[in-house]
């Protein structure tokens, strides 16, 4: 179990390292709408939030991956 | 699942899903000195006294390195990047890249060994290990005695300075993306933010448990690079070698003792090479993936060596075809100049003479033009067109710059400023442009035009930019 979750966790991790350094290279923040509205938290919390939002996205990737890859008969 | 008493079946198709709960078996690394610990001190010296130094270094009245993600501006001594510079960072990953793979087809896993964090932090964790608790033998009876006040003691010794090393190490991984003078000071009254204070707790809490608890791990199950490395050897590649056919068969003797007359190698079977490896391979097995290359176990072997009276180099970087004897070990250097290093050479020296050259080249001074979504075309006094444009000015000096700006394309286009177009030091601002002209002879409709902007000052910086003039 403990591989498991650093197989998940890991890649994932660095994953998301990178897509959010891309994706907020691109994007300015301040030019974020959420759900209709300009963004108003600081930078720092947006980026924060898009790394751990990036990072999500990449585990349950990783984790149905590995699900795949286990329950393979 | 299996229990870890039971060892993973034999030529099940998943042994993976049987080792999943393996415990692992606790490495106490020996402490080594010699040739190759020598670098690895040095290498960690040099890495850590620019990694927790360089924080604080000034520049310009500024912090020399900044990842500035605030204002979206990344300073490197006198450098300035901008989002616009992406290409750079780009560049530099590809440039990152290649090195690796020269150094790997060269000489094996020399990151790992020497440079990677992960071993340079394990390092150090070691050392702290060591100073408080002693070296191999003395830890795994520390480890095997009742707890006590002692043994108490000691752990409570150690994780400590563990946490407050991992503690710094958060704290100067976050000073290089907020000011870490700025950072000090709100550290020291208590007012750091949320955020600053999460990251400084998870870098911290990544640091501490990658290089206490994790270690050799990290390396086994967690990098990718430890998986591909592999692609990038060949025969002719430097690795960490036994010599077999010099070592076995393999026995104890006494010093005096006369090998041949024994019918032994030279290999006296002390498990010093074993008993150093921070990831406890034996390497008289042949090279294998968890070898990290940091020649500990060569550094050991050569102390026994020299104890015995034997010739050093029992364990010693050589290459595969060498140790096949394809070619003496002297003749190794001549075999570095092959294909494919040569290839990763070139190619690297390209990337890195782009990459300077675009710095070299690299305008101070960027131009946007957008048009005025309002109106397209406004009346001006005696039959005159205007059309109403904004400029943004993105000046990449550490110096306030003033900027003129012309117009081509139509004849008769005449430039209207409403100010003395000003951008401070490092900054972007925008300030609307109108271009005005008597369209007496010319077609309606839409006209390339284009904007030239220069330095007021040093007229060979100077931007062009395109856009379109409307006629009715």
């Amino acid at each position: 179990m403990g591989k498991q979750l650093m197989w998940i966790l890991w890649p994932s991790f660095l994953v998301g390292g990178i897509a959010v350094g891309v994706f907020f290279t691109l994007i300015d923040p301040q030019e974020l709408y959420l759900l209709g509205q300009p963004v108003h938290w600081s930078p720092t919390a947006v980026y924060s939030t898009g790394f751990f939002l990036f990072w999500a996205v990449a585990a349950a990737s990783s984790a149905l991956t590995s699900y795949l890859r286990h329950t393979e008969k | 699942m299996s229990s870890p008493q039971q060892p993973p079946a034999a030529g099940t198709t998943e042994p993976l899903e049987a080792s999943l709960y393996e415990i692992r078996k606790k490495i106490y690394p020996r402490a080594v000195s010699g040739w190759f610990a020598g670098w690895r001190v040095a290498l960690v010296l040099a890495t850590q006294i620019a990694f927790y130094g360089g924080a604080w270094l000034t520049w310009n009245d500024r912090q020399a390195i900044l990842f500035d993600l605030v204002s979206r501006k990344f300073y490197i001594f006198g450098l300035v990047f901008w989002p616009q510079d992406f290409i750079f960072l780009t560049a530099l990953l590809i440039i990152s890249a290649y090195a690796l793979f020269l150094f790997t087809a060269v000489a094996g896993r020399l990151w790992c060994g020497y440079a990677c964090p992960q071993t340079v932090y394990t390092e150090i964790f070691l050392w702290i290990e060591r100073m408080v608790e002693g070296d191999r033998v003395q830890r795994m009876r520390l480890d095997q005695q009742a707890a006590g006040a002692r043994k108490v003691g000691l752990k409570a010794a150690k994780h400590g300075i563990w946490i407050a090393l991992a503690l710094w190490t958060g704290f100067t991984f976050v000073g290089y993306f907020t000011p870490i003078r700025t950072l000090a000071g709100s550290f020291a009254s208590w007012t750091l933010g949320p955020w600053e204070t999460f990251w400084i707790f998870f870098y911290a809490f990544a640091t501490y448990g990658n290089a206490g608890w994790m270690r050799e791990q990290v390396c086994k199950y967690m990098c990718p690079y430890a998986r591909f490395q592999s692609v990038m050897f060949d025969p002719d590649t430097l690795v960490i070698t036994y010599d077999a056919q010099r070592g076995e068969p393999r026995g104890s003797r006494g010093r005096k003792a006369d090998p041949k007359a024994m019918g032994l190698g030279d290999c006296v079977d002390c498990n010093v090479c074993v008993q150093v490896c921070p990831t406890g391979i034996d390497i008289r097995k042949g090279l294998q993936y968890e070898c990290i290359g940091c020649a500990a176990c060569i550094d050991g072997c050569n102390q026994v060596m020299d104890k015995m009276g034997y010739a050093r180099g029992l364990i010693r970087y050589s290459t595969e075809n060498a140790v096949n004897g394809k070619y003496a070990d002297g003749d190794i250097p001549r075999h570095v100049a092959r294909p494919r290093v040569l290839v990763y050479v070139v190619l690297l020296g390209l990337i890195i003479a782009a990459f300077f050259g675009g710095l070299w080249l690299r305008s101070p001074l960027k131009v946007d033009v957008m048009r005025d979504r309002g109106a397209m075309v406004r009346d001006a006094a005696g039959g005159r067109l205007e059309n109403v444009y904004r400029l943004q000015f993105i000046n990449a000096d550490e110096a306030p710059r003033r900027y003129v700006v012309e117009a081509s394309g139509l004849p008769g286009l005449e430039v209207v400023l409403p100010q003395a177009i000003e951008v401070p030091a490092a900054s972007t601002r925008a300030y609307p442009v109108l271009l005005r002209l008597n369209p007496a002879g010319i077609a309606t409709g839409s006209h390339p035009v284009t904007f030239h902007v220069r330095d007021a000052d040093r007229p060979e910086v100077r931007a062009d930019e395109s856009s379109r003039f409307y006629i009715r």
